[in-house]
């Protein structure tokens, strides 16, 4: 489904992506791990078309990526919300973006609301809700799309502690009842285990190592000794170099 | 939100209750003419209210209406094209410092010669003085967009002049209303003075008539005129902003709360 080859970008003279290459199946998952400023979130926006890399391509479906693809959908790290639309107004953006009919698109929107479970907030505005509601509603903008391919980046990482797993168990059902190809960004251990059936791990511009990761998919997971294991060999491999520089 | 309002309603009261009370101490310590008493004022005011203020008032209206119809709508347009396009922005913003601070209206007599006598001279003489601020305050609210706002609409699919309609426009509104604010108190005092040239229609023509004429209670019924008229204006822009910036007075309301 995504085929990335030896894709390149450059902020001025520094080298933000640095020949990065991997390719992720269709309707699986893949979660994106590594420090901060590793070039993490520039890989979702290249991805997202939204970046012209330097060198290299980002093939999605064998098309080469050149700008927005219609059935990609992006949730930005602060939700990208607009803060003058309400949540159904925001919901419904990139369905009027498109043309739909309005009565296609009412019946969309209510649903998806109802889904995320989010549809009592529905008049209010980004700024009277919780980070975790906000969250939801930029999840409910991109599924209204009915995208192939999700992008996220760093879904949980201004949520508190409970709600962060929360979120993960949303993300986890909804991929199992819309198929759709996920690729999140992260730097939480636990959240690419989670949620990542394929975890790329990067550095400075470079991946380290793609591990698989068997247990992907299990509700309970975190329960279980095999989630430790794999969050263990993720440190490993984020850790690994680093001594003997 | 009614609480807000019946709040508002409740200082407006308040405010005029203070200005009366005022009023009349000061008729009362000068022990002038130059100060008649309120009641007085207010009793000329409704009298002269509908066949001589009235159409002096709309006279003004007019002049003020057109003034800031055409500022906004060249203001915003050249804001919002010197925010977006950074070639632009390095042309054009050197010219607009340059002749922001000149005082423009020593260019009235020019304005006169220029436009004539009648409401063209003192509707661009007035435009020419608020539409800088209206510039300024819209190409500074297009900067102000975070970024992350632009990846995320575009991303979304939009065009062009989607952008402008979902993105930009809203963003910048709530300044451009702040700006359009003081631009119609500035507006006003603009008028007033040119309304004393060539014309015998204005509510400064009449203010200045009456005081010529050493009528100081028609002169004070003449400011109540104008005075009310600004306060029209003024409930209008906070219409405006309460019909299209909802969001705005949500989050004002939020912060007050904390
Ligand atoms: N718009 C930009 N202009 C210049 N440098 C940038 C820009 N965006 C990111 N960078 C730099 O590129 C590197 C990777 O950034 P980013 O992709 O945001 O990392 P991450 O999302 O992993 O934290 C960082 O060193 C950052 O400083
Ligand atoms: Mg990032």
């Amino acid at each position: 489904m995504i085929d990335v080859k030896n894709l390149t970008v450059c902020y001025g003279s520094e080298r933000a992506l640095d020949d990065v290459s991997f390719t992720i199946g269709k309707n699986t998952t893949c979660a994106i791990i590594g420090p901060s400023g590793c070039g993490k979130t520039t890989l979702l926006y290249c991805l997202a078309g939204l970046l012209a890399p330097m060198a290299g391509n980002v093939f999605v479906k064998e098309q080469p990526i050149q700008g927005i693809r219609k059935d990609t959908a992006l949730i930005l790290q602060d939700y990208g919300l607009f803060p003058w639309k309400t949540v159904w107004k925001n919901v419904s953006l990139g369905l009027q973006v498109r043309d739909m009919d309005k009565k296609q698109e009412k019946q969309i929107v209510g649903s998806i609301l109802s889904e995320l479970g989010i549809e009592q907030y529905k008049q209010k505005y980004p700024m009277e809700l919780s980070g975790g509601q906000k969250q939801r509603v930029a999840i409910a903008r991109a599924l209204a799309l009915k995208p192939d391919l999700l992008l996220m980046d760093e879904p949980s990482s201004a949520l508190d502690a409970i709600t962060k797993e929360h979120l993960q168990n949303l993300i986890l059902k909804l991929y199992k009842a819309h198929p759709m190809t996920i690729i999140l960004v992260t730097h939480s251990i636990e959240e690419a285990v989670f949620l990542g059936q394929k975890i790329v791990v990067m550095d400075e511009g470079k991946i380290k190592t793609i591990l698989d990761n068997p247990h992907f998919g299990d509700e309970n997971l975190r329960n279980k000794q095999d989630f430790y294991n794999v969050c263990l060999k993720v440190r490993q491999c984020m850790n690994s170099g680093d001594q003997d520089e | 939100m009614n609480k807000h309002i019946s709040k508002l309603k409740l200082g407006t009261v308040y405010g005029l209750l203070i200005l009366l009370v005022l009023w009349q101490l000061l008729h009362w310590s000068i022990q002038s003419t130059v100060i008649p008493e309120p009641y007085l004022a207010i009793k000329r005011f409704i009298s002269l209210l509908p066949g001589t203020l009235l159409p002096h008032m709309l006279a003004s209206l007019i002049r003020i209406v057109g003034a800031v119809v055409i500022s906004i709508i060249a203001g915003v347009a050249l804001g919002l094209f010197i925010g977006v396009n950074d070639k632009a922005d390095t042309l054009i913003s050197p010219i607009i410092y340059v002749l922001y601070p000149v005082p423009k209206i020593a260019f009235l007599p020019v304005f006169m010669i220029l436009f004539g006598l009648g409401n063209t001279s003192k509707i661009l003489i007035v435009t020419a003085i608020i539409i800088f601020q209206i510039i300024v305050t819209t190409r500074d609210g297009v900067r102000e967009i975070p970024k992350g706002l632009f990846y995320s609409a575009r991303s979304l699919g939009m065009n062009k002049w989607e952008l402008y309609r979902h993105l930009i426009i809203p963003a910048v509104m709530p300044k451009i209303i702040t700006s359009l604010r003081i631009s119609i108190g500035t507006s006003i005092a603009v008028l007033f003075f040119s309304e004393n040239y060539a014309t015998r229609y204005g509510i400064g023509y009449f203010i200045m008539n009456c005081w010529t004429f050493v009528n100081y209670v028609d002169m004070f019924a003449g400011i109540l005129a104008l005075s009310f008229l600004g306060y029209i204006l003024f409930k209008l822009v906070d219409y405006t902003e309460a019909k299209f910036c909802r969001w705005v007075m949500i989050a004002k309301e939020g912060t007050r709360n904390v």
